[in-house]
């Protein structure tokens, strides 16, 4: 008897006879947005991980517990509850807390163009506070966190939008140096979708006086080249100097393009 | 052969003996492979962290903890005469290397690493596979599982080596199992068959767990089969800590928890993140690259 059993995949993502009830780790409103891994189900009352794909395209190879387990059995280990919704390989787990719920009506301004209606629904719902959703994919834990089963599409427009308000909201934090910068920072950094904002965060967060900032800018940019992560670093650290001390940066910035334009002009050395 | 022993492109000189298409013996590369090879499961052997995986204490409250120790001395567990299990209350368990010690029902996402050495004042003992494997109701280290408890418990005995000794052990063991021994290392999804030696001893672990085992006996135990663990009796001191691996979205948390240690202990504590919303199995691939860049840059 081996501990591996193979599912079938639907065409819409679906595994069959799996169940979403819950996921990984530790909750905190100062760990959103975040993507969490699924805790799934089996039908017999097992916990079961995902050990691979194949070998046909539509079978996925899942790993379950020697132990059974009652549906409303406190989950072993640190994870929370959710759902139980079908397990579906095309969605994700998301978690938005406090930061999230304080900026919904900016959110929702920040969505482009038009927007999913399950990404309105969901952030009517944040705003709202009910408990439950009757008919969609969210959850309210018992900490507060809401938690969206989404699809990979549907998370990345709230995203999208996340990230450019938590942008905003940091470079305010800057502009008024006021001591709600590290905290600013923190959220950019789990907001982040892209390297620029992941050094606009770090950036932040070495203001602040996080010594940790260093870890932080290492583990978080997603490129390896050591010129471009230098260079967005530069770069970040050239707008927040803007933002803080315009006068001062517009000046540094004009001392800069002379220092260039008069090492254009010097004559190469033969 | 110091210098050679961070090359993690050259699978020692094998490789290089391979390339040349020359199959027959060359003494002077063969001699320098094996010398390589001893002086690297020597170097792992000695600075080898250990891992504490999964977490099932949340990240707040280890920095309640006074100590990380046995389920036992912290109130939990009654007296058993099941042997696995007493020894399972009474210890508390790190493991040498890859954090590969999850199974589907093990939830969370961090994990503890711990310098090299912390051992040294602790009591207790080493053996280099999963012990749990062993205990009923569902023993899966192969052939044993199918035996009785006592033979079982009589194979953990032959296994295990003091605590104090369990690093020169390692070494041996490593030397004796692997042609590169850091392939000990290698962390990828492929649990069955990741770090897999090259022999086992005895032979039979090698053969009834992990791929092979798989195909044998469908239920077996994956590269726990082969991976070191150590049972201390004796609370870890937190100021022990070496690495926090963490999921990236708890990197906040996780800094304040190294801040509460530091402002008691003189701990220094290393953040590390893996990808945001990464499950149990992507902090064991993680593992592997983790522990190659805290032994060798």
């Amino acid at each position: 008897v081996s501990d591996l059993r193979a599912a079938r995949i639907f065409d819409d993502g679906r595994i069959e006879g799996i169940l979403v009830v819950g996921g990984h780790g530790h909750l905190s409103h100062r760990a959103t947005p975040s993507l969490r891994s699924p805790v799934y189900r089996t039908s017999d009352g097992r916990f079961a991980r995902i050990a691979g794909l194949g070998p046909e395209p539509d079978i996925v190879q899942l790993r379950v517990s020697d132990d059974v387990y009652a549906p409303d059995a406190p989950l072993p280990g640190i994870g929370f509850r959710v759902g139980p919704w079908p397990a579906n390989l095309n969605r994700v787990l998301l978690t938005v807390g406090e930061e999230e719920r304080t900026n919904v009506s900016s959110l929702a301004e920040a969505l482009k163009g038009t927007p999913q209606p399950t990404v309105l629904e969901f952030l009517r719902w944040l705003e709202q506070g009910s408990a439950e959703s009757s008919a969609a994919l969210f959850n309210r834990t018992p900490e507060g966190i809401c938690v969206w089963y989404c699809s990979k599409d549907e998370h990345l427009e709230l995203r999208r939008a996340i990230a450019k308000i938590a942008r905003t909201r940091f470079l305010e934090a800057a502009e008024s140096r006021g001591g709600s910068l590290e905290r600013a920072a923190w959220w950019l950094s789990r907001a982040a979708l892209d390297d620029d904002a992941v050094a606009l965060a770090v950036t932040g967060l070495r203001l602040a006086g996080v010594d940790v900032w260093q870890d932080v800018f290492a583990d978080l940019m997603k490129t390896t080249v050591g010129s471009e992560r230098t260079s967005k670093l530069a770069s970040a650290e050239r707008k927040l100097a803007g933002v803080r001390d315009p006068l001062r940066a517009a000046r540094s910035g004009e001392r800069d393009r002379e220092a260039s334009k008069s090492q254009k002009s010097r004559p190469k050395a033969a | 052969v110091p210098s050679l022993r961070k090359q993690s492109c050259v699978t020692t000189l094998h490789d290089l003996r391979a390339s040349t298409g020359y199959d027959q013996a060359v003494p002077l590369l063969d001699e320098l492979a094996t010398t390589v090879a001893t002086d690297r499961a020597m170097f792992l052997a000695e600075n080898m962290p250990l891992v504490h995986f999964p977490s099932s204490t949340r990240l707040q409250d280890w920095s309640l903890w006074p100590a990380f120790s046995s389920p036992r001395s912290r109130g939990q567990g009654e007296e058993t005469l099941d042997r696995f299990e007493d020894l399972r209350l009474a210890h508390f368990f790190v493991y040498a290397g890859p954090c590969c010690f999850a199974q589907p029902d093990h939830i969370g996402d961090a994990a503890l690493y711990f310098r090299a050495g912390c051992e040294q004042t602790n009591e207790g003992a080493a053996c280099p596979f999963d012990s749990g494997s062993l205990q009923d109701p569902k023993p899966r280290l192969q052939p044993w599982a199918s035996r009785d408890v006592d033979s079982r418990w009589q194979f953990l005995q032959e296994m295990s080596v003091p605590l104090g000794r369990w690093r020169n052990a390692f070494g041996q063991w490593l030397t004796a199992c692997y042609a590169d021994p850091l392939k000990y290392l290698d962390t990828s999804l492929d649990r069955y068959g990741d770090g897999l030696p090259d022999s086992t001893i005895p032979p039979e672990l090698r053969a009834n767990n992990g791929t092979s085992g798989q195909l044998l006996h469908g239920r077996c135990s994956d590269r726990r089969a082969w991976t070191w663990e150590l049972r201390l009796a004796l609370p870890l001191a937190r100021r022990e800590a070496s690495v926090l691996l963490f999921a990236a979205h708890l990197y906040e948390e996780a800094n304040k928890y190294r801040l509460a240690l530091r402002a008691e202990e003189s701990v220094v504590l290393h953040l590390r993140a893996v990808r945001e919303g990464a499950s149990p199995d992507e902090f064991y691939v993680e593992s592997g690259p983790l522990v190659k860049r805290r032994l060798f840059g």
